[in-house]
C-alpha cells in the first residue's frame, strides 16, 4: 500500500508543472472572469450590479455592429482561408512534375514564414496605401479608374481588410490540404482512372471526401479565431475609420483599457465566450452525427 | 490523347506561376523600396533603382535588431516550455494508472474549449499584481500555459498508441518512469514534437493581443507589437517608407532563413496529420 502511494505520488509530481501553470495563468484567470462579468469593477473598485452589464450588452450599438462586422468578416475568412487554399492544392497535386510541384510548394510555403504583421504592414502602407502613390492605386490610375481610399475609407475599410493577402494562397493551410490529397491511396487513384472517372469528378468524388476532415478542422478554428481575433484591429485600424471595422473583442479591449471598465469588458468576454461554446458543442455534436454516418 | 494531357499540364503551370506572381509581387515591392531613397522613391516608384541604398538597412537595424531578439526570446521560451511540460504530463496521463487520472484529463479537456477571450482582462490584472508586466515573463508564463492543453490532448493521444512491449521490457530492465520516458517514448516522438515545435514558434512568434498589452515599454517590444510604431515614427519623421520596409525586410528574415535549412522537416511536421478532426 505504501509502495503504491509512493508510485502514484511520482506520477502527481510529474503532472505538477503543468497543474501549476494552468491553475495560475488559465483556470484562476478564467474563473475571475466569470464573477467580474457581474460587476461594474474599474480597476480600483468593484461591486456587484447583478446582470446590469447584460442589459448594457443589448442596447450597446457598438457591439451590435461589432457583431456583423465580426460575422462578415468570419464569412469571408472561411472562405478565403480555404477555397483558394483547396484550388491550389489541387493544381499542385495534379501536376505531373514531381520536381517543379515540389519547388511550387516550397515557395507558396515560404509566404507563411513571413510574419503576419509585416503582410498586415505591407498590405496597408504599400498594396493599399490611400495616397495616389499606393500600389492598387497607381493601377486603378493607370487603368483610368479613381484612387480609392480603403482603410481611410468607412466604406471600405472591412472590405479592404478582406482584401489583405490577396489571392489568399500558400501558407500552412494549403501545405495541410496538399498533404490530405496526396495521402489518397494510389490504388484508389488508378482505380478510378480505370473506371474513366474524368480529373473533375474524382476532385468531387474522391478527393473531397478525403480532406473532410482537414476542412472541418480549418472551419472550426476558423470560426473560433473569427470570434476572439482582433490583432488586425488592435495594431492597425483601432476599430475605425468610425466604427466601421469594429469587432466584439476590439470594443472588449477598448473598455478595459481605454474606458477601464474592467466589469463591462469582462461582461463582453463572458458573453463572447459563451458564444464560442456553443459553437465548439454543435460542431462537436454535427461531428459525431458525420462520423455516425459514415460509420 | 497525348496533346490534351500535354496543354492540360502547361495550363496548370501557367495558372500557378500566375498565382505565385500575384502572391510574392507584395513581397518584391517591399524588398525593392526598402533599398531605395525618398528621391528614387518618387521617381521610380516600382522598379529597382540604382545605387541600392543600405542606410536604410543600418537606420531600420539599430531598431529592429532588439524585437527579434526579444521575439526570439519569449517565442523560444515559450515553446520550449510548453513542449517539456506537456510531455512530462501526457506521457503520465498516457502510461501510468493513479488516482484522479480520468477527472485531472478531463480538467484539461475542458480548457480546450475555453477561449482566451474570457481570461484576457483577469490575466492582466493578474500579471500586473505579480509584478510581471512589461517583462518578458509576463508573456511567456501565460504563452505556455495557453499551448499546454492542446499539447497535452495531442502527445497523450500519441504516447497512448506507443506499443506498450517497449515499456514492459523497460520496467523489467529496472529503469524508471522517467528514464522510460527520455529512452523509450521521446526518441520515437520526433515527428509529433517537431510539428507542435513548429506549431508553437509561428503562434507565439506571431502573436499580437498579449504581446501587445503585457509590454509597454520600446526595449521591451516584440516583432508584432513594435513594428507599427516604427513605421510611424519614421514615416513622420522622414517622409520615406524605406526605412521601415528596411525594417518589415530585417524582421522576416530569420524564420525565412530557418526555413530554407529546415523545409523538408517543416513540411514533415506540418502535414503529419496532427491538423484535423
Amino acid at each position: 500500500m505504501l509502495k503504491n502511494y509512493k508510485r502514484y505520488g511520482q506520477y502527481y509530481l510529474l503532472l505538477l508543472p503543468a497543474f501549476i501553470l494552468l491553475i495560475i495563468f488559465s483556470y484562476y484567470p478564467s474563473f475571475s472572469g466569470l464573477i467580474y462579468a457581474f460587476t461594474n469593477w474599474d480597476a480600483a473598485t468593484a461591486s456587484w450590479v447583478g446582470l446590469d452589464n447584460f442589459k448594457k450588452i443589448l442596447n450597446d450599438r457598438i457591439l451590435k455592429e461589432s457583431v456583423s462586422n465580426m460575422l462578415i468578416l468570419i464569412g469571408a475568412g472561411l472562405v478565403i482561408g480555404n477555397v483558394p487554399q483547396i484550388f491550389l492544392a489541387e493544381l499542385l497535386f495534379n501536376l505531373k512534375n514531381r520536381r517543379l510541384s515540389e519547388r511550387y510548394r516550397f515557395l507558396f510555403t515560404l509566404t507563411s514564414l513571413v510574419p503576419m504583421v509585416v503582410i498586415m504592414l505591407i498590405w496597408t502602407q504599400l498594396v493599399l496605401n490611400p495616397s495616389p502613390e499606393g500600389l492598387m492605386n497607381s493601377i486603378l490610375l493607370k487603368l483610368g479608374g479613381d484612387a480609392k481610399g480603403w482603410f481611410g475609407d468607412p466604406q471600405m475599410a472591412l472590405f479592404s481588410m478582406i482584401l489583405v493577402g490577396f489571392p489568399w494562397v500558400g501558407g500552412i493551410n494549403f501545405l495541410i490540404y496538399l498533404a490530405g490529397l496526396q495521402g489518397i491511396p494510389e490504388s484508389v487513384l488508378d482505380a478510378s482512372k480505370i473506371d474513366g472517372c474524368g480529373t473533375m469528378r474524382r476532385i468531387l468524388f474522391i478527393d473531397f471526401p478525403l480532406i473532410r476532415s482537414q476542412l472541418k478542422f480549418f472551419i472550426i478554428m476558423g470560426i473560433i479565431m473569427g470570434i476572439q481575433g482582433f490583432g488586425f484591429q488592435l495594431l492597425i485600424t483601432d476599430g475605425g475609420p468610425g466604427t466601421s471595422t469594429m469587432v466584439p473583442g476590439m470594443w472588449m479591449y477598448k473598455n478595459a483599457f481605454k474606458y477601464v471598465k474592467f466589469g463591462y469588458a469582462s461582461s463582453i468576454g463572458l458573453v463572447m465566450f459563451v458564444s464560442i461554446l456553443i459553437v465548439t458543442l454543435l460542431n462537436l455534436k454535427f461531428i459525431k452525427s458525420t462520423e455516425e454516418e459514415v460509420g | 490523347m497525348v496533346r490534351k494531357i500535354r496543354i492540360s499540364q502547361i495550363l496548370l503551370h501557367i495558372v500557378i506561376l500566375f498565382l505565385l506572381f500575384l502572391t510574392f509581387f507584395p513581397i518584391f515591392e517591399m524588398l525593392n523600396k526598402s533599398f531605395k531613397t525618398t528621391i528614387q522613391d518618387i521617381h521610380n516608384p516600382w522598379w529597382i533603382s540604382f545605387p541600392l541604398n543600405f542606410e536604410n538597412y543600418k537606420l531600420a537595424w539599430s531598431y529592429v535588431g532588439p524585437y527579434i531578439m526579444n521575439t526570439v526570446i519569449i517565442a523560444g521560451s515559450i515553446s520550449a516550455g510548453i513542449l517539456i511540460v506537456a510531455s512530462l504530463a501526457a506521457y503520465v496521463f498516457a502510461r501510468f494508472k493513479f488516482p484522479g487520472r480520468e477527472f485531472l484529463f478531463i480538467l484539461i479537456l475542458v480548457l480546450l474549449m475555453i477561449p482566451g477571450i474570457l481570461s484576457l482582462i483577469p490575466s492582466f490584472v493578474l500579471v500586473r499584481d505579480l509584478n510581471l508586466l512589461d517583462r518578458r515573463l509576463g508573456v511567456i508564463l501565460p504563452g505556455i500555459a495557453t499551448g499546454l492543453p492542446f499539447a497535452i490532448f495531442l502527445l497523450r493521444t500519441f504516447f497512448a498508441g506507443l506499443p506498450g512491449e517497449l515499456f514492459e521490457a523497460g520496467q523489467i530492465d529496472g529503469i524508471s518512469p522517467i528514464q522510460a520516458f527520455v529512452n523509450i517514448a521521446l526518441p520515437l516522438s520526433t515527428p509529433i514534437l517537431s510539428a507542435l515545435l513548429i506549431m508553437n514558434i509561428l503562434n507565439s512568434w506571431n502573436e499580437i493581443i498579449w504581446a501587445r498589452i503585457v509590454l509597454t515599454s520600446e526595449s521591451m517590444r516584440t516583432i508584432s507589437v513594435g513594428l507599427v510604431p516604427f513605421t510611424e515614427t519614421y514615416f513622420a519623421q522622414t517622409r520615406s517608407s524605406g526605412p521601415a520596409l528596411a525594417g518589415y525586410v530585417i524582421s522576416s528574415l530569420p524564420l525565412v532563413i530557418v526555413f530554407f535549412f529546415v523545409s523538408k522537416q517543416f513540411i514533415r511536421g506540418m502535414t503529419s496529420g496532427a491538423f484535423k478532426m
